[in-house]
């Protein structure tokens, strides 16, 4: 599991093998680390166009209100505004 | 000794008197290719039914399976002048690490028959063999087939992975969300080895004819994953099969949606609906509100040599003190698709109520 906190403005959920994870404004919460992975390409290195159009893809999918919005608009704008682990807690220490 | 004949088959032949009631029993041991037993199958599954009569049986060692992959489209053309120069490549353009290998599965049924109803065979009434004995067994085989449909048109995750079972079809048109590693192979960074799976109201539009969402998916898709081609088929429930057929007005069921057939001989034919070129069939071991479309050049059943559908001699089961005989089938092998790309599905399509 990794601690994620969603600092963008808007809620929104993922969903993984069934399970659905709600991620809301400001408060840290657990999800599956693979879930993060598709999702946010949390832990991969080399992030290229391919990877950022699956992971808003899948937050498409498992958000049908967001299918109108451009993957830059995903992903600047909730994926680059997450902060995961140690970041949360950084934060949250401040 | 199981009998691995498999590619011919063979039916009844006559006991002798030497051979005693064991090969009374043996007549109803076969072993049968796998387009027999979908042939021979009552109206279970129409997919099923296509998948293992297109299966391939290879030449591989129990439970491996390798295969390549379609991982990215390789353009290594080049413009050449009169002075006839090109450059000779320096390295191979394929990772030989991005092998799929798949373990196989393995599933296995059991019949048994007493000695009694051997005996009464023997002694002059053949009914007690061919009627009780010959229905179970071929309720045992409807059996094991039942439960494969609903492996391989289903999903060996349920919140852990059940790796002792197929793989389904929900596992492999996935985008990682479901089976984040099928074959081996992780979705998060091989984007290459996603489907697409497109939510039909969010993506399209709300209120629109169920036969329209098909034909905008059907677009998207060319769009998005043309190299691939089109996929040669389409599956659903028959509740979102119905509201499909019934999206179109009368005239438009006879024109647009003109009618296709799933090839499926000595029994039954399934009838199906052609949308922008791709037939739709329904099958009842779908249930979800969705239309799973298949590219059959790159989705097929894989069985182990040895193993593609073979039941076993008859075993004397007076060592453990019954009266019996024991005979098991065995169904080995995996759904396999060296593109998961080439397949896609289309999620909450509009469904007829009542079916």
């Amino acid at each position: 599991m990794v601690l994620v906190q969603n600092t963008s403005d808007k809620d929104f959920k993922v969903v993984y093998q069934e399970v659905e994870y709600i991620i809301p404004i400001g408060e840290p919460v657990e999800i599956p680390e693979m879930a993060a992975k598709l999702y946010f390409a949390y832990g991969i290195d080399d992030i290229n166009p391919k990877i950022i159009n699956w992971c808003c893809e899948r937050i498409k999918m498992a958000n049908p209100e967001l299918t109108n919005l451009t993957d830059k608009d995903i992903w600047d704008n909730i994926v680059l505004k997450l902060l995961f682990g140690k970041d949360v807690i950084k934060k949250s220490k401040k | 000794m199981v009998n691995f004949a498999y590619a011919t088959p063979y039916g009844m032949y006559p006991p002798t008197d030497a051979t005693g009631a064991k090969d009374y029993l043996n007549s109803l041991s076969r072993a049968i290719p796998p387009y027999v037993v979908a042939q021979n199958l009552g109206k279970l599954s129409p997919l099923t039914r296509r998948i293992l009569a297109n299966a391939e049986v290879k030449p591989i060692s129990f439970p491996f399976i390798s295969q390549p992959v379609a991982k990215k489209t390789i353009n290594n053309v080049q413009k050449v002048n009169y002075q006839g120069n090109f450059n000779v490549p320096s390295s191979i353009d394929t990772d030989l690490a991005d092998m799929a290998t798949l373990y196989s599965n393995l599933a296995l049924s059991t019949l048994l028959v007493t000695d009694f109803e051997v005996k009464a065979y023997e002694q002059g009434n053949p009914n007690v063999l061919y009627d009780t004995v010959k229905l179970r067994a071929n309720e045992t085989w409807l059996g094991l087939i039942d439960q494969i449909a609903t492996w391989l048109l289903g999903s060996r995750i349920s919140q852990t992975e059940d790796t002792t079972q197929f793989y389904g079809l929900r596992d492999i048109i996935d985008n990682g969300t479901h089976c984040p590693d099928y074959a081996n192979i992780n979705r998060t960074t091989n984007t290459y080895w996603n489907s697409y799976i497109w939510n039909a109201t969010s993506v399209f539009g709300n209120n629109l004819n169920a036969y329209v969402y098909v034909m905008r998916a059907l677009s998207k898709y060319q769009n998005v994953a043309s190299t691939m081609g089109m996929p040669d088929v389409g599956f659903t429930s028959p509740a979102v099969f119905q509201a499909l057929a019934e999206s179109f007005t009368n005239i438009e069921r006879y024109i647009v949606a003109d009618p296709a057939k799933l090839e499926e001989t000595r029994q039954y034919e399934v009838t199906g609906i052609a949308i922008n070129g791709v037939p739709i069939f329904p099958d009842p071991y779908i249930t979800t509100n969705e239309i799973y479309f298949i590219n059959w050049s790159h989705l097929r059943l894989v069985f182990c040599d040895g193993y593609a559908v073979v039941s076993s001699d008859w075993k004397d089961l007076s060592i453990t003190g019954k009266l019996a005989y024991f005979s098991f089938i065995m169904f080995g092998g995996q759904l396999f698709c060296d593109a998961p790309v080439s397949c896609f599905r289309l999620q909450n399509m509009p469904a007829a109520t009542g079916v």
